[in-house]
Order: C-alpha cells, then structure tokens, then sequence
C-alpha cells in the first residue's frame, strides 16, 4: 500500500479519499483532504468493466497520436478475425473514421467528442445502449488522436494498446511516458514504410518502453501488410481465451 | 490539454467539502500534479480563475506542488524518485516496480476563512 498517495496504485478507490487531521491557524482553517480528479471517471469506468466482463466482451483502448494508424489497422484486422467485433471511435469533428470501419461490417458507432481530447468513461457509457453486448467478443475502442490526455481516462477496457507509425520519432515512449507505460501491448504501425525511415529504429523504441518498466509485448507491423498482422490476431485471441476463463473461475 | 476540465473536478470536489464547513469561505485550493499526470500546472494556474466564477471558488488561490514520480521495488524493497520516463529501480535496475506517487491529479487540501457575511 502506498504511505505516500494512496493514489498510485491502480483500482484502490478505497485509498483514494483519507482524511489527515487538520491544522488550525488563527483565522484560517486547512482542512486536509485526498482525492483524485479522476475518481468520478473511475467510478464509471468500473461499471463499464463489470459489465463488458459479464457478457465476456474483450475491451481494447486504442490510443496513438493522431494520424499513427488506429482506423487503418481496424479496417485490415476485423475482417481477419474470427470474432465478433464492434468498435466504438472517438473523433473530434468527423465521422469519416467510423465511416471506414463500418464498410467492414462489424457495427460501429462514432462518439463525437467535440472539444474534447479524450474519450472518458462517461462517453463510453452513454454509447452502451447502441451496443448488443451479447452478440459481441470484441469491443475495439479508438481513442482520440492524443499521446497524453487519452492515458489518464480509464474507459473499462481490458486492455491498452498504444501505437506508435514509423514516421514518428521512436523515443515517443520516452516523450510520453504517461500513456506508455501504462500500455499492455505497443504496435510499431506502417512498418512497410521503414525502408524509406532508416533514422527509426524499432529496437530504440522497445529500449524506450522497458525504460518505462513495462513488460508489455511490442509488436511491428503495417496495415498494408496483411501476414504482418498474425502476430496481433495471435494475442487479441489469446487475451480474448483468457478474459472468458477468468471470467468462468473468478465471476466479477 | 483537459486542464479546464480538470479545473471543474477541482471545484465539484472542493465545494462537496466545503458543504461539510458552513459558514466558510474558501481561499484556496491545494492540488498535487503528477510528472505522470499530463497535467501542465501553469495551464491549470492560468485557467482556473475561468472555471471558478458562479461558484463557491470564485476569487479563490490555487496552490500547487509538483509530485515527481516514485517507485518501490518490489525485488530490493528500494523506494525513490525517478524521472518519469526512467521507472526501472534505480538502485537494482529491476522493472518490478510500484509506481506510488507522481501519476494522478489530486486535491489535496483547502483553505478555508470566516465567511465575511456570517461574521
Ligand atoms: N504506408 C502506410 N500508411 C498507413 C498505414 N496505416 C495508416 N496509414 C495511412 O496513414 C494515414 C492515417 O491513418 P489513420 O488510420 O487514419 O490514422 P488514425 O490513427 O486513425 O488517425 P486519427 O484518427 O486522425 O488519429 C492514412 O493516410 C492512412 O492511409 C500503414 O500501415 N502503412
Ligand atoms: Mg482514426
Ligand atoms: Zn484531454
Ligand atoms: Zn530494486
């Protein structure tokens, strides 16, 4: 348990609020208190979780920067995978990427975030009665093109994936630790352009996320490259296999 | 880059406080900024007076303190700061770490005066 915070520490909301004892000068009262700006958004995002992990709906929090990717990579892995896919995609003004995703046939539904720079929980929520959770495996959720604000805003997903293209620079983890380190995979995107990027170097970028003590796996692939996506297939199974099982031993 | 947002959690955390404290004016808020959080202290300084009036904040002071990271490892037991894109133990090099500070936004205390009218 953290001393120091009580905040640190991921999913502890009963930590999260503790009382000190105050200090009392004359005319002035200090009236100490503990509590994390995002604990509303936690509150909701662990009613999404519980409800996503009810119907064994595997949920990925696609975050990258804009332009790295997100939609591209949708719209050449859905139809790989021999799931039930439905994506959720947070976009500042269009709706041209939920456009793209849909000519995929898995049900998509735009979130429009206006201002925002991020999705939250709240958003999520809202778009829930859209979605048939029971006829649903995967949920994809592409956040807003946005390498910090995405990183403090828990949806309910499972699991964050960050992608980084090749055309930006590879120390990015390093730059944005924030949303880096709390990734559960990075995806190296647009690896078919690498022949043209010789100055990117993906084993630098990998350095840069075990900096962030993450053992998060790193994966390198392009869009373009259909083979390239196997490896990717590979895991969202596996993580979709072992969401159902902890599902069946441990019900939430 | 939400810090405005961030402003409005403030005051809806701060003004549910200050409900327990009647008679009471507040003078400012303190808040602590994670070196993880993403939060640009200046940005929350400049906007806050824009998110504060109409609300029980209105002319109130924030007074912020920079939390840098911290760990604890939980292979040599080390606990210390480390830069925020460094989070591996810096005494055993191990990635079996807690991150227990430095990573969220929070309100950490208020300062309350007398309310002029109810003196
Ligand atoms: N060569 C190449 N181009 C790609 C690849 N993936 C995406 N692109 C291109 O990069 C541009 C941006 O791709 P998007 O998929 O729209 O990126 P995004 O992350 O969804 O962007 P935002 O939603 O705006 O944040 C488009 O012109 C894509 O065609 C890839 O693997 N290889
Ligand atoms: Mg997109
Ligand atoms: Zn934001
Ligand atoms: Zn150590």
């Amino acid at each position: 348990m953290c001393n120091e915070c009580g905040c640190g520490l991921p999913y502890s909301p009963a930590a999260r609020k503790q009382r000190l004892p105050a200090e009392a000068p004359s005319h002035e009262t200090v009236i100490a208190v503990r509590e994390s700006l995002f604990g509303a958004n936690e509150a909701i995002a662990a009613q999404n979780r519980a409800d996503f992990r009810r119907h064994g709906v595997l949920v990925l929090n696609l975050m990258s920067s804009p332009g790295s990717g997100k939609t591209a990579l949708l719209e050449a892995l859905i139809p790989r995978l021999p799931l039930r896919c439905a994506v959720l995609v947070g976009d500042l003004e269009t709706d041209n990427d939920a456009r793209r995703i849909a000519r995929t046939g898995a049900p998509t539904f735009q979130i429009t975030t206006g201002q925002a720079c991020h999705l939250d929980a709240a958003m999520i929520r809202a778009a829930l009665p859209q979605l048939d959770l029971n006829t649903i495996d995967i949920l994809f959720i592409e956040n807003v093109g946005n390498l910090v604000c995405p990183a403090s805003f828990d949806l309910g997903e499972a699991k964050r994936i960050a992608l980084l293209s090749v055309c930006e620079g590879d120390d990015k983890p390093a730059k944005y630790p924030g949303l880096f380190h709390k990734a559960d995979l990075m995806l190296i995107t647009k690896a078919d352009l690498l022949p043209h990027l010789p100055q990117f170097d993906p084993t630098r970028s990998e350095a840069c996320l075990r900096q962030l003590a993450s053992s998060a796996p790193c994966l390198t692939l392009s869009s373009l490259q259909p083979d390239s996506l196997v490896p990717l297939q590979d895991w969202i199974l596996r993580e979709h296999t072992a969401g159902r099982l902890a599902h069946v031993w441990k019900p939430a | 880059m939400h810090e405005l947002a961030l402003c409005r959690a403030l005051i809806t955390s701060a003004e549910r406080e200050l409900a327990n404290h009647p008679g009471r004016q507040l003078r400012a808020l303190q808040v602590s900024v994670g070196a993880l959080s993403g939060c640009e202290p200046d940005l929350l300084t400049h906007l806050f007076p824009h998110a504060s009036p109409d609300t029980s904040a209105a002319g109130a002071k924030l007074e912020i303190t920079f939390q840098p990271a911290r760990v604890r490892c939980t292979r040599c037991g080390q606990e210390a700061e480390v830069a925020p894109n460094a989070l591996c133990c810096p005494a055993c090099g191990s990635p079996a770490v807690q991150l227990i500070a430095g990573d969220g936004v929070l309100l950490t205390g208020l300062i309350l005066r007398e309310d002029a009218h109810v003196q």
